[in-house]
């Protein structure tokens, strides 16, 4: 069973470092986070596969953490990856330092 | 052949064929965020197939993991997948719009739409 | 199963050396975030491979996470201030600021030499180290916790983990000193984000995020996590809460954001103190006290690591505008430096 677990996990490396393709051809910055996204849950599905594999629990809480701060990262980008027009009032912060 | 075990090879093969069919779906995510023309469809494809792959191999390995506590959090960490990824979605797609990033209106058309605007650096 | 496990880990190195290569060699600002992003969570998994899981999970928390966090806010910084449109030199490649090849080749030939000097030494040398993964689980009962590495960070390298957690106090001092006149990000209490999805999602993941924080602190002692990880999610949490607007951004100027900067440190100086007239010795805990203690220092830095990542993360000091003056000595000089010597000007 685990040559399963373990094939699944490389197919999906793999399948990750294809999809990585699209962070180096963009154009959009959303495109490129996207593909980031890709990593995200893949990353989560190889280590769901390897804590089975290797009977390590603690492995689920690797996974835990990135699907956690794929979120993170996803919302930081959509309020602070853009490039802000001119007069644009979306994420303004106040002046006071 | 003893019912249990007849019951734990069963368990075995309809985990298997979950874990590859999840992969499957990761595979037709990549595939269409490689080729579908624009992020608008590349988003669609992206966060709905590798969720979806996500859940099956969850289903999988719930079926092969005995212990309760386990598998209780792998099903909760494919809630809070799901959840996030259905979001994130929107919200990325949300601030694409915002950004001046035209979707793509007619089959065969390029993403030329995309303005400046979108462009990075 | 030994082949295809060969063929995982052959398949991570691979990606880890593409994505460093790329990396380094795009002139595509946001490229490089993201692939700095994914670099991160691919060094997660080699950990993991290699059996660190503790060190997977700093790795995915602090080095993917919220490094990654902290370079968007930079970008965006970067990118409104000194970009001038999309012309700005800093980001479009137009090949003038390329050393020359001779430089590269000195330059590519000493990390080389770098590389296998330290690869000479580790391991062709001759000289084994103790090796020191049993003498620490042989001496582990004495640390008061089960997990090795929390032991040896805590207990046997507590002086170690001190100056870490200084360090990040340092920085965040330094920080606060350039705070005058800086603009900070997020919104003021009670101007919540429009979007109602953002808010959903905030509402659901920042109880998730804390709950697995205080997990990652409370297992530290017996499995994979601590007050570094912790810290570092709750601090993802924190981000979360100022960006959707539901939390001001922490000041400087207030009094519990100064208290919980600087209560790891502190919490941590006093329990060695504390120490001191029952065993002699800084920081050596006395008997049967070290797991409590332990677990208090831990909580508390946790909680000084999440004030501290949050705030750099909020708190940027401002870009000064481009002097006038300067451009037009300097048209084509790169901005960042026509930058830093404007702020000397003004």
């Amino acid at each position: 069973m685990s040559h399963l677990l373990l094939g699944a996990a490389l197919f999906l490396i793999l399948n990750v470092g294809a999809g990585l393709l699209r962070v180096i051809r963009g154009p959009t910055p959303a495109d490129r986070m996207v593909a980031a996204q890709l990593f995200g849950t893949s990353g989560v599905a190889i280590l769901l596969l390897l804590a089975e594999a290797s009977d390590e629990g603690s492995l689920r809480d690797v996974a835990l953490i990135f699907a956690l701060l794929a979120v993170v990262i996803s919302v930081a980008f959509v309020k602070r990856g853009w490039i802000r027009a001119e007069g644009s009032s979306d994420g303004e912060a106040d002046h006071a330092g | 052949m003893p019912a249990d075990l007849t019951l734990t090879l069963v368990m075995e093969v309809a985990s298997g064929i979950l874990i590859v069919a999840g992969c499957l779906f990761f595979l037709a995510g990549t595939v269409g965020l490689l080729r579908f023309p624009d992020l608008y469809c590349r988003l669609h494809a992206l966060t709905k197939a590798d969720t979806l792959g996500l859940g099956l191999i969850v289903a999988g390995l719930v079926l092969q993991n005995p212990v309760w506590p386990a598998r209780l959090q792998l099903v909760l960490i494919w809630i809070l997948a799901l959840s996030a990824a259905a979001t994130v979605c929107h919200l990325l797609a949300r601030s694409s719009l915002a950004a001046g990033i035209e979707p793509i209106r007619e089959p065969g058309g390029s993403s030329a739409g995309v303005t400046s605007a979108g462009e990075d650096r | 199963m030994t082949a295809l496990g060969f063929l995982l880990d052959a398949a991570v190195v691979l990606l880890l050396v593409g994505l460093a290569t790329r990396l380094l060699l795009t002139r595509h600002l946001f490229e490089a975030i993201v692939l700095f992003v994914s670099y991160g969570l691919t060094l997660s998994l080699a950990w993991v491979r290699l059996g660190a899981p503790n060190i997977a999970l700093a790795e995915a928390a602090l080095g993917a996470g919220v490094t990654g966090a902290l370079f968007l806010n930079t970008y965006q910084r970067l990118t409104e201030r000194i970009g001038d449109g999309p012309k700005s030199p800093l980001l479009e490649d137009d090949g003038s600021r390329d050393p020359p090849a001779w430089f590269k080749g000195v330059l590519g030939g000493g990390v080389l030499l770098l590389v296998l000097g330290a690869g000479w030494a580790l391991l062709g040398a001759g000289r084994r180290p103790a090796f020191l993964p049993h003498e620490i689980a042989a001496r582990l009962p004495e640390t008061g916790v089960q997990n090795p590495v929390t032991g040896v960070l805590l207990n046997f390298r507590g002086y170690d983990t001190l100056l870490e957690i200084a360090v990040l106090v340092a920085a965040m001092a330094g920080v606060w000193s350039l705070d005058r006149g800086s603009r900070r990000f997020g919104r003021a209490r009670g101007e919540p984000d429009e979007d109602p999805v953002l808010h959903a999602l905030t509402r659901f993941a920042v109880p998730v995020t804390v709950v697995t924080a205080v997990y990652l602190t409370w297992v530290g002692s017996t499995e994979p996590g601590g007050a570094f990880q912790a810290g570092s999610l709750l601090a993802g949490a924190g981000v979360l809460l100022t960006v959707a607007g539901v939390l001001p951004p922490p000041t400087a100027a207030s009094r519990p954001v100064r208290a919980m900067v600087a209560g790891g440190m502190a919490g941590f100086i006093l329990a060695g103190i504390a120490v001191l007239p029952l065993t002699g010795q800084f920081l050596h805990y006395p008997e049967g006290w070290a797991y409590p203690m332990i677990l208090g220092i831990e909580a508390l830095l946790t909680v000084s690591i999440a004030v501290v990542l949050v705030e750099l993360f909020v708190d940027v000091p401002a870009v000064p505008e481009p002097d006038p003056a300067l451009e037009s000595v300097d048209p084509s000089g790169d901005p960042l430096g026509r930058a830093l010597r404007g702020k000397e000007g003004s």
